[in-house]
């Protein structure tokens, strides 16, 4: 009975192991605090570090990159629908209403994001 | 028709606040006039041998909670609802008021018809308290110089009594799951409710019921209230809405809960006996006219509870004596509403007058006012219970109860008969006789207007002191049948 | 799919084209658009009243998922009603938005705070209906996810800021919660429907320690959602912060949705009899903790936020009592009472302040909001012959019914502190004197509004047969009584 849920628990443990050990592996290994001037400088590419360490981006890239999450988990639905419902879809046209419906309400804000100018980078 | 009469003067309250400022008050008495007439037809209509509810309307309400519309009417509730109707137009002729008072005034009237004829404890607590927005309104809007704290002191008593009334009529439905008073009554004969519950419950209603009669100590904040409303109000709080406390407890609290009263009635009627001798000798100590009308009115309540605690004392005792009481105090309650209301519409004439009501601000009036002096002294001698007019008869009938219920307690009570009659008559002689004041001025007599509002109620007081029976018929048979079944 | 569903699908079309137009029509008045919504809103709740029949018993297909019992039809409507009393509250406070949105045009973000709340509505209803954990989470989530953005609507208000971002995240959290629950009782019963978790449940191999576990991860969700002790802590916070009519539709709305769930959940979980001792105890803590807390107030709005904790305390006991028309009537009266009392609360506050010193000596200049806040206070508070007396009354009667002695007494005692804080607003109208002078406008349309409700708490007060009527024969209280 409950010894089926030892899975879980192993898989509790397997996740708190891996979260500390990872973390005490990159201060064994990685040698933490042993820093020096060159070290840290960069070295041969990339750019020289100046500015903060955390810069601000606009929030432009966010409005677009939350768009096409919405839009890619859109087709990441259709496709399992197309594979399910192929052979269904002949008998029931509800079931095409129903995904039209839905891309619709899609469409509705994608053209409310365009007029709003989310996708307009200049502006 | 129950529900016909409490609508009359709510839909009057209605056409009056919207009424022209100078025509309000004849909208009012128009009202007044077509209630009072359904009153009159319920009374014609009444079958006085009956002892039980008649008219009954019940409808369902909340069944949830066992609320009903439940309306009907015995000898007791028909006589209180004779004397609201007697009552509240003779307030409203008191002086002119603007359309609000007016409104207030039929809204008053409303909840108190609702109170006196409402037999579902839910209904019945809703007129209870119906009765109070108004009447601390009436207070706080066109009162005297202490008008809010007096508007405040009222509403809080009020108050903090209904919300233990109402909490322990929750605890008592929590029990027996109903608000039916004829239920509970034939419940209490058992015993309500058991050990501290029953005595908590007891207190909560008792409190309540106590602050609306302004039973001593509970009473203090009713002369501040009446002498700071305005007459009207004035008549119709000492008339009609103390009546309400008494009603409360001759229909709750002596059948729902005659164990207990019978354990603490040394107590209680050493309340009523305290109440009725310190009142009285306060009213004697008072040099503000008003004030002194008020003191003495909780007086004649007391000998109201005196009646009510003798009764609950040794119910068993005497079937005529418990009569005799009962009977005593349901006349009280009529005959103390007719004169109180009487007197304070002439302490309100006098006010008018002067400018003021101090007692030593008048004196000899007898010269110049001889008609007003005259059918003031009717409505005093009432007041004091003089042998022939009104007042007497509730008050014999009371002593003569409560003498046989409760001895000792009604030897001591009987000095505040005494103390009221000193304290009347030497406001009558500072007011009457005695030196003219210097600067009297202009000091008219009975108008007209006035002497038709009069002579009357005046007449109404003679004719009940000499032929009672009338009155009597009104409510013999449900004192019989209450007398029965309280014993 | 006919009836009760295309209710939903109005509401979500109504909220597309008024997103729509707002996008494409910039000159209107933005103000139009929230009368169109609240029109539109008026007209689906008339439809509520003119249902086909009943829906199929047999729950299978669509209907494994969706129902439209009386509780759900009742909740639809409660959903409505709160939607366009937040719509005409959220047209007095639009001068506010306006403030603290600088946009190319003066209307700039006035169509989005009108047309979210559609979506919202339209995730309560869909609450009310969901009898699967699957449409729970979904709708929950609509609505979550709206309040996310109307939290956090007035955006250069830092408090405002701090507001979106706290619900943002605890609400987050208590949604993983609700999803990693539902797994535990879908791994111990394999079914997501309620009914037939139901029967899972009863049988007699089931294992009870997962269940239980998933089950207590399911109410700390529900808890949040709710304001129950001790996932209160976000309520204070947020509702100070969010714009004043947001905060109403979050503490009656999101509520509401809430105890909608927690009503329907009621019978699996209370198959295990740990589950009703656990939310006697949340109950009686939550009672405690929104009462005492909301003692030491000054501000109203923060006052209000942990009156709303204290409610959920009452409701809880309600539920605890399995008085599902208890609990209904109750959400009713709390509903009409904090509606009125916000809706004063904006139009004073945008004339003096939202903390209780200005609304000293309201009484003189503005006797109707007055009058109108007194009775808001006074039904909160309980007293007889208003709302929210009854409410109480209904829940202590069912409590008493189910021995739930420890409550009630709990219950009776905090009404009493109730009665302080609330008559402490009643006195700072009354009896203060005014610190500033002049009288408050009041648009004509709030003016009947207020009045409604006014007159809509008193008559309940009176007469509550109407809403127990439409609470009548739901299913909760049937197996209550089993």
């Amino acid at each position: 009975m409950i010894s089926e849920y030892l899975p879980v628990l192993l898989h509790i443990l397997v996740a708190i192991g891996f979260a500390a050990g990872a973390l005490i592996i990159s201060v064994v290994l990685g040698k933490a605090g042993r820093t020096t001037k060159i070290k840290d400088s960069a070295y041969e590419c990339g750019m020289l570090p100046q500015g903060e360490a955390q810069p601000r981006f606009s929030v432009k890239f966010y409005l677009v990159a939350m768009l096409f999450i919405l839009f890619d988990l859109e087709i990441v639905f259709m496709y399992p629908w197309a594979v399910v419902y192929r052979e269904s879809i002949v008998e029931s046209k509800t079931i095409l209403w129903s995904m039209l419906s839905f891309v619709s309400i899609l469409m509705v804000g994608y053209v409310y994001a365009l007029k709003k100018g989310a996708l307009d980078w200049k502006k | 028709m129950i529900s016909a009469l409490i609508t009359i003067p709510l839909v009057g309250a209605l056409l009056a606040s919207i009424a022209p400022q100078n025509r309000a008050r004849t909208v009012a008495l128009a009202f007044n006039f077509l209630a009072a007439l359904l009153a009159l037809t319920l009374w014609r209509n009444f079958d006085s041998g009956a002892g039980g509810l008649q008219f009954v309307e019940r409808y369902a309400w909340i069944p949830a909670i066992g609320a009903e519309y439940l309306l009907g009417i015995d000898g007791f509730s028909l006589l209180l609802v004779l004397l609201t109707s007697l009552v509240v137009p003779f307030a409203l002729l008191a002086r002119p008021m603007s359309r609000g008072f007016c409104a207030l005034m039929l809204l008053t009237q409303a909840a108190l018809y609702g109170t006196f004829t409402a037999h579902n404890f839910i209904l019945w607590f809703l007129f209870f308290e119906m009765s109070l927005i108004p009447s601390f309104l009436l207070i706080k809007l066109w009162g005297g110089e202490e008008r809010d704290r007096a508007a405040v002191k009222f509403f809080v008593y009020t108050f903090l009594g209904s919300v233990a009334m109402l909490l322990a009529f929750l605890g008592i439905y929590l029990v027996h799951g109903t608000f039916d008073f004829a239920t509970l009554a034939t419940l209490g004969k058992t015993g309500l409710l058991t050990g501290n519950a029953a005595w908590l419950a007891f207190a909560g209603i008792f409190l309540g019921l106590a602050v609306k009669t302004a039973l001593f100590p509970f009473h203090t904040w009713l002369p501040d209230a009446y002498e700071n409303a305005p007459v009207g109000a004035t008549m119709v709080l000492s008339g009609l809405l103390s009546k309400m406390g008494v009603y409360g407890f001759v229909r709750l609290l002596l059948p729902m809960f005659p164990n207990e009263m019978q354990a603490i009635a040394p107590w209680l009627l050493a309340l009523a006996v305290c109440s009725i001798l310190f009142s009285a000798l306060a009213a004697w100590a008072q040099s503000d006219l008003k004030r002194m009308v008020a003191y003495l009115s909780i007086t004649h309540l007391g000998y109201c509870m005196l009646g009510v605690f003798s009764i609950g004392a040794s119910p068993s005792q005497s079937l005529v004596e418990t009569q005799a009481a009962l009977t005593g105090v349901m006349m009280q309650v009529f005959n103390h509403g007719i004169t109180a209301a009487a007197l304070f519409y002439f302490v309100g004439l006098l006010e008018q007058r002067r400018g003021s009501r101090g007692i030593a601000d008048f004196g000899g009036l007898m010269q110049r006012t001889p008609l007003l002096c005259g059918w003031m002294s009717v409505a005093v001698f009432s007041f004091l219970g003089l042998p022939g007019l009104n007042g007497f008869i509730g008050e014999f009938l009371i002593f003569k109860g409560s003498f046989a219920l409760a001895a000792a307690a009604t030897s001591v009570a009987v000095f505040g008969l005494l103390i009221t009659a000193v304290a009347l008559l030497r406001g009558m002689q500072a007011l009457f006789s005695g030196p003219l004041p210097e600067n009297g001025g202009a000091f008219d007599d009975l108008r007209r207007g006035e002497l038709t509002v009069v002579v009357p109620v005046s007449v109404l007081m003679l004719a009940i002191g000499i032929a009672p029976q009338w009155v009597f018929n009104i409510f013999n048979a449900t004192v019989v049948q209450m007398a029965r079944a309280l014993a | 799919m006919t009836g009760a569903p295309l209710l939903e699908i109005a509401v979500v079309l109504l909220g597309l084209t008024v997103l729509l137009v707002e996008a494409f029509a910039t000159t209107i008045d933005k103000r139009s658009l929230a009368i169109a919504s609240i029109v539109g809103l008026a007209a689906v709740l008339v439809a509520t009243f003119f249902l086909p029949s009943p829906p199929p018993a047999e729950a299978t297909g669509f209907w494994s998922f969706y129902t439209a019992d009386s509780l759900a039809i009742f909740f639809k409507r409660f959903a409505l009603v709160t939607t366009i009393l937040v719509l005409i509250m959220m047209i007095d406070y639009a001068p506010i938005v306006r403030q603290t949105i600088h946009g190319a045009t003066h209307q700039a973000g006035l169509g989005e705070f009108f047309a979210i709340p559609l979506f919202t509505c339209a995730g309560l209803m869909w609450m009310a209906s969901a009898v699967d954990f699957v449409m729970i989470f979904v709708s929950l989530e609509v609505v979550t996810m709206s309040f996310y953005v109307l939290v956090a609507f007035t955006r250069r208000n830092p408090a405002s800021l701090e507001a979106g971002v706290k619900y943002l995240i605890l609400s987050a959290l208590s949604t993983g919660f609700l999803v990693y629950g539902i797994t535990w009782i879908f791994g111990v019963t394999g079914e997501t429907n309620l009914a037939r978790i139901t029967a899972a449940l009863s049988a007699a191999n089931v294992e009870r320690m997962p269940a239980l576990f998933g089950m207590a991860l399911v109410l700390v969700a529900l808890g949040f959602k709710i304001a129950a002790v001790p996932f209160q802590i976000w309520v204070p916070d947020v509702y100070q912060g969010a714009p004043t009519p947001v905060t109403a539709y979050l503490s009656v709305g999101s509520k509401a949705a809430g105890f909608v769930v927690l009503l329907r959940v009621l019978e699996p979980f209370f198959i295990l009899p740990e589950m009703q001792k656990l939310l006697v105890v949340v109950a009686a803590l939550t009672l405690i903790y929104g009462n005492v807390a909301a003692l030491p107030q000054t501000n109203l709005k923060r006052l209000l936020a942990y009156s709303s904790i204290a409610h959920a305390g009452y409701l809880l006991v309600g539920v605890v009592s399995l008085a599902g028309s208890a609990v209904g009537f109750y959400l009713v009266s709390y509903l009409l009472m904090t509606m009125l009392s916000f809706a004063v609360l904006i139009i004073v506050s945008a004339q003096t302040g939202d903390r209780i010193e200005d609304f000293n000596g309201l009484s003189s200049r503005a006797p109707f909001l007055s009058f109108a806040m007194l009775i808001a206070m006074a039904s909160l508070a309980g007293i007889p012959f208003t709302a929210g007396f009854l409410g109480k009354f209904f829940i202590f009667d069912a409590a008493i019914r189910q021995h739930q002695t420890m409550l009630v007494v709990v219950g009776v005692i905090t009404v009493a502190c109730g009665f302080y804080y609330y008559l402490k607003v009643v006195r700072a109208m009354y009896w203060e004197p005014a610190a500033t002078t002049g009288a408050v406008p009041v648009s004509q349309f709030s003016r009947v509004t207020i009045g409604a409700l006014i007159a809509a708490i008193i008559f309940l007060g009176v007469y509550p047969q109407p809403v127990l009527n439409a609470l009548r024969s739901q299913p909760v209280t049937a197996s209550a009584t089993r």
